[in-house]
């Protein structure tokens, strides 16, 4: 007698592919995800900027501050009472539009973006993150460690162009993980709770691949499907956002685009970082869509339990519920936003600390292992009832 | 080659669906008779090793029923039979072969022997969802059989059938019959009347009624009804 694993694996395969829900779900979120991209950039949300080539990869310091008050001024205007307030922008040469846009969302206002300097410009991000730092509660330790990070990081910051592929898609990665987490639930969830309603429980337990070493060969194919399908969309997603943003500003400090934050790193480093836990979710993801699909035996209830935990993750615990609230930031669907490179709670394991970034897909991993596991022993019991 | 159960019970809740069943099975077609909830599927589904008994156990030539030994000598076919309406019959049936850990050579030699024992040559390669009750019924058969079964359990494998086919899968059984341990369930006593070496009759998850070949009255349908005393929906 065989054992036949690779039979097995391709039938299974086969199944989650045929299903018609599986089709409908991937092509529906692949479609969504670029009609928005795309639509942003139509509707003009996305502007691409070729003159601001210029200043990428230049340090954003006091002399690039003096050519952009050259290039743009403040439009102002004398009220009635005699005080004069700037109310828009002269721009004479667009290569500065952009940085002077985002002084303007840093400094609050045209005037104190206007007059900026690096000086300025370090202390509010110091005054940024000195603020996370204290409503997070952090731990002495932990305090000390982001001060040797921040003493390490450069200042000035390298300029990236503020609109780029690699800014952009980091910056709507938590999307992917929505919509993969959809797409997931709707393929894998009938994996074994369709054996159940289409009453070939009965044939699988009776036979002894089926018995002992099919949930093996499902919880594979389960997992090619629901990579596939993650990869496919981030490639959808990442494809567009380069496609429309292009690729220049690789260099840029990450502070460009998820705002000021003690986990400096350049924007490619922070993409690259993003892309790989989302895959690392996205098996996740998978392991979970099927270990309910086996212990529920019912596909909607799958769904509804992945929906479910969706809307549970959007909760923020408040900080001061240490454990609870830093359990929850790692919940996998709302983990790849801006706000997971302000969470300065670390992780100790044998005296290391490690962040955030670095514990995640070690959490995810090994809870796809124990997943695994539970589907199986939720596997060898299961009782062919009804 | 005989099938021993030993004090078998299965309890559900508040209902004794399988209350102490101590039986010896042998070479030959064992009808089981029943109404309907005597306990015939729960028996059965215990035999086939997919429900687990409350007590007692379930061996054959010494392996226990939880060996893999044991389900390679098993060949079922369920009351609600299930099978994939995406699949063709032919895929089906591989699939299942793959499932019982036949190879490739084997399985394929085995299945058109097999399509063409229960006259599915035509249907074979067409989707199961394009099938008729009663074809699906055979493709059923036909999956039960693929590893030549020692120990083969039809649950109620007439349903749907038209009197030709019934004719003709009531000789294949008695032909399997020669060589294999069949347990075959059925509300229908011509079905096992002619057929079946023995006739087990059960009622509220007991066995009510054993008789060998030589003692199964002439008018075996009365006096079935006679003992479940007109309480059967036959
Ligand atoms: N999953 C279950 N939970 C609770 N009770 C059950 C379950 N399955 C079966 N029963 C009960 O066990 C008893 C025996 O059921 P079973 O299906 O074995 O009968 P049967 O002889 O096969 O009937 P039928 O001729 O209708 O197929 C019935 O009273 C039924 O209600
Ligand atoms: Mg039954």
């Amino acid at each position: 007698m065989m054992n036949n694993l690779g039979a097995m694996y391709r039938f299974e395969l086969r199944k989650i592919i045929c299903r018609k829900i599986t089709l409908i779900a991937m092509t529906a979120v692949i479609l969504l995800m670029i009609a928005m991209n795309i639509g942003e950039y139509v509707s003009g949300t996305v502007i691409v900027n070729k003159e601001e080539n210029a200043l990428v990869g230049r340090p954003v310091d006091d002399a690039m501050f003096d050519e952009m008050r050259m290039a743009v001024s403040p439009n102002t205007v004398t009220m009635d009472d005699g005080t004069k307030m700037s109310v828009g922008i002269v721009i004479n040469d667009s290569t500065y539009k952009p940085l002077m846009d985002y002084l303007v969302i840093i400094g609050g206002s045209i005037d104190k973006a206007y007059a900026m300097s690096e000086a300025d410009l370090e202390r509010r991000f110091d005054g940024v993150i000195d603020d996370i730092i204290r409503d997070q509660c952090l731990t002495e330790k932990e305090v000390e460690y982001w001060q040797s990070k921040r003493s390490q990081s450069p200042m000035p910051l390298t300029y990236g162009k503020i609109q780029n592929g690699w800014g952009d898609s980091v910056c709507i990665l938590y999307v992917v993980a929505i919509l993969t987490m959809i797409s997931i639930s709707a393929t894998l969830s009938g994996v074994f709770s369709d054996e159940s309603q289409l009453h070939t429980d009965a044939l699988i337990f009776s036979s002894r691949n089926g018995k002992k070493r099919l949930v093996v060969a499902k919880l594979l194919a389960g997992i090619t499907v629901g990579m596939l399908e993650t990869f496919m969309i981030l490639l959808a997603c990442v494809g567009t956002e380069f496609a429309i943003s292009g690729f220049d500003g690789s260099e840029a400090s990450v502070q460009f685009f998820v705002g000021p934050t003690a986990m400096d790193m350049k924007i490619s480093t922070a993409f690259w970082i993003y892309t790989g836990i989302m895959l690392v979710i996205g098996l996740l993801l998978s392991v979970f869509a099927m270990c309910l699909s086996q212990v529920f035996r019912n596909s909607v209830g799958v769904m509804a339990t992945m929906m479910g935990l969706w809307l549970v993750s959007m909760l923020n615990p408040p900080y001061s519920w240490r454990l609870v609230s830093q359990a929850c930031s790692f919940l996998p669907i709302t983990f790849l936003g801006s706000w997971t490179f302000s969470d300065y709670r670390l992780v100790s394991i044998f005296g290391h600390m490690f962040t955030i970034l670095e514990t995640a897909p070690v959490i995810y991993l090994v809870s796809a292992a124990v997943l695994c596991v539970l589907t199986r022993i939720s596997y060898d019991r299961y009782q062919v009832t009804k | 080659m005989e099938l021993v159960l030993d004090r078998v019970s299965k309890q559900y809740q508040n209902i004794k669906a399988a209350d102490t069943i101590t039986l010896n099975l042998g070479v030959g077609v064992t009808g089981l008779l029943g109404a309907n909830g005597a306990g015939k599927t729960t028996l059965m589904r215990m035999i086939c090793g997919i429900l687990k008994p409350t007590g007692g156990t379930i061996s054959f030539d010494g392996t226990d029923v939880s060996e893999e030994l044991y389900r390679d000598a098993l060949g079922y076919l369920p009351q609600n039979f299930g099978c994939y309406p995406s699949f063709t019959g032919r895929d089906f049936l591989m699939y299942i072969a793959v499932l019982k850990g036949l190879d490739r050579k084997t399985a394929q030699r085995k299945i058109d022997e097999l399509i063409k024992s229960v006259n599915l040559e035509d249907a074979a390669d067409r989707k199961i969802r394009t099938y008729s009750g009663g074809m699906k019924q055979r493709l059923g058969i036909a999956q039960a059989l693929l590893n030549d079964p020692k120990i083969i359990v039809l649950d109620e494998p007439t349903a749907g059938l038209d009197p030709k086919e019934r004719v003709r899968f009531r000789n294949m059984i008695a032909e399997l019959g020669k060589e294999s341990i069949v347990l075959l369930s059925t509300h229908i006593v011509s079905d096992v009347e002619h057929i079946a070496d023995r006739i087990l009759m059960m009622k509220d998850g007991q066995i009510i009624w054993d008789g060998k070949r030589e003692h199964i009255p002439d008018d075996l349908e009365s006096f079935y009804l006679k003992e479940f005393g007109g309480a059967d929906d036959e």
